[in-house]
């Protein structure tokens, strides 16, 4: 009996856990930023850590089709659990900070700001790593409101159903912005 | 079963109370603890005539073979709700297995966790419990990183909104299905080394500490998204992050699937015990059996509501009601 036991545990251990059936690191592209907006339908722009990909924007009928699409285009699936920057455009807040914390699972200390017509522009061309070291410092010396996504979506889903995020435009933080829960 | 310490009786139950509590779906406020709290104080009350029966030298070997088979029946369809929670926090937690196209990955999931049940709980009751204490210190250090990570992330508003709180009574109610492991507490009461009621009160003091601190955390750092939350205690631990590369901290998800693994195997333990008491001439593959059990239970409870009120009735029959039954005929047996 231990022995047909201690057998199936073993043979369970070697053929169903482990990596054989994992995904390469290079099989993925890591996203740094996304930039969210409305567009007739949504949109939003990719950005990655690896230097050598390209920021990517796609535009689909509903949020879980872009994924699908970025990873058809690119030819990589994407790993969205390290997003440090969400920069928002127009769109509804509260839906796609949702979508993005439970459905694509970003980090839950991942930032928020909102840069309105220029989101898509920041993603693009801008360096995430040091966009998101400049929104922590303003926020630690007191001139950028705390803009985690948790905090952001829990001033959107209060009673107020408002919440405020550093704000970008077309050249550099300016300020804080006043995001409105749409519904 | 041989004898278990005061020690590894409380780590045996703890174990199961914190995957249960992990499991947790729904809101929670400062309401649900102080439901949860009052719970524990009602059951220790109420586990006062099997600490008696026990204490008076009382045994389930000597009790009418009815209850046993109702405690059996209790044990396994408890087990099975143990997977069916597992399965449904297994949607939120992205536990790590290969892709086998065949079978869905929560079947998978729980079939492993069935087989290193089946591999713990065939030594019987002494070597499960005397690793019931290394996991149960585990989970302890865990829930210990994972709160103090959250410390900054505290919003004392969070903990004074109670607008979406179902109320008190709903919340006493949830706590005592999420207390379904006194089945197990009442077959294990019978077999400690100490005193029942030092073990009793050893236990529900832990059980107190844990059902008011985790809630309490979770309340006061994932309050603002209590609304789109499904599992508060796995969103806090995400949200805490103690380790910020991580989405969920692998320590975390370490400590779940070795709760799992020790709730459902608590369970088979007190199941394989019954049919040893039942049926004395069923000697070998009791584990299998029970575990078997188990998890044809999980699939027959998969649809029902998870905190129905007939599960707390039925901690209440198996806690409470049977015990004083047990107590009152073994005192006329005595007079007679």
């Amino acid at each position: 009996m231990k022995l047909s036991v201690i057998g199936a545990a073993a043979a369970s251990v070697m053929l169903l856990t482990g990596c054989s059936g994992a995904e390469q690191v290079q099989d993925k592209n890591y996203v740094r930023a996304i930039a969210a907006m409305e567009n007739d339908g949504y949109a939003a722009a990719f950005s990655f850590y690896d230097e050598s990909t390209d920021a990517f924007s796609v535009s689909g009928e509903t949020l879980e089709k872009l994924r699908e699409k970025a990873e058809v285009s690119l030819g990589k699936t994407l790993f969205t659990g390290h997003t440090e920057l969400v920069i928002l455009g127009d769109c509804d807040y509260t839906e796609t900070l949702t979508f993005l914390l439970k459905e694509w699972k970003v980090s839950p200390s991942c930032l928020v700001v909102y840069a309105g017509p220029y989101s898509a522009y920041w993603v693009k061309n801008a360096d995430a790593e040091r966009l998101s070291g400049s929104v922590k410092t303003a926020v630690e010396q007191g001139k950028a409101p705390q803009s985690d996504i948790v905090t952001v979506l829990g001033g959107l889903l209060s009673n107020e159903k408002t919440a405020e995020v550093p704000m970008l435009d077309e050249k550099d933080l300016c300020g804080s912005y006043k995001l409105k829960d749409k519904n | 079963m041989n004898r278990i310490s005061g020690g590894q009786f409380a780590a045996l139950l703890l174990i199961t109370d914190a995957f249960t509590l992990f499991c947790l779906m729904g809101g929670i406020s400062v309401i649900t603890s102080a439901a949860f709290l009052i719970g524990t104080a009602v059951q220790l009350a109420m586990a006062l005539p099997a600490v008696k029966y026990f204490s008076s030298g009382g045994s389930l070997r000597r009790c009418h073979k009815l209850y046993l088979w109702i405690y059996l029946i209790y044990i396994l369809l408890w087990g099975g709700l143990l997977f069916v929670m597992l399965w449904n926090a297994s949607e939120e937690l992205s536990v790590p297995s290969d892709n086998i196209p065949i079978i869905p990955e929560k079947f998978l999931i729980s079939g492993l966790i069935a087989v290193t049940c089946l591999y713990a709980s065939s030594p019987g009751a002494r070597s499960l419990s005397r690793a019931a204490v290394i996991s149960a210190a585990l989970g302890a250090v865990c829930i210990a990183v994972v709160i103090l990570a959250a410390i900054p992330d505290f919003r004392m508003e969070y903990l004074t909104d109670t607008s979406d709180s179902p109320g008190f009574f709903s919340e006493l109610s949830r706590g005592f299905v999420l207390s379904g492991g006194v089945g197990s507490f009442i077959v294990f009461l019978g077999y400690t080394k100490s005193s029942p009621l030092k073990c009793t009160l050893g236990y529900f003091a832990g059980k107190a500490v844990l059902y008011t601190v985790v809630p309490v955390t979770a309340a006061a750092v994932a309050g603002g998204i209590m609304e789109i939350t499904d599992f508060p205690i796995i969103t806090a631990a995400e949200i805490a992050q103690p380790f910020s590369a991580q989405r969920i901290d692998s320590l975390f998800l370490i400590i779940f699937v070795i709760l799992a693994v020790f709730a459902v195997a608590v369970q088979t333990v007190a199941a394989s015990y019954i049919f040893s008491e039942l049926f004395p001439a069923f000697t070998k593959y009791r584990s299998t059996v029970s575990l078997v059990l188990i998890t044809g239970s999980a699939f027959l409870l998969s649809d029902v509501p998870q905190y129905s009120v007939v599960y707390s009735g039925a901690v209440v029959i198996v806690l409470l009601v049977l015990p004083l039954i047990m107590l009152v005929e073994k005192n006329k047996g005595r007079r007679r």
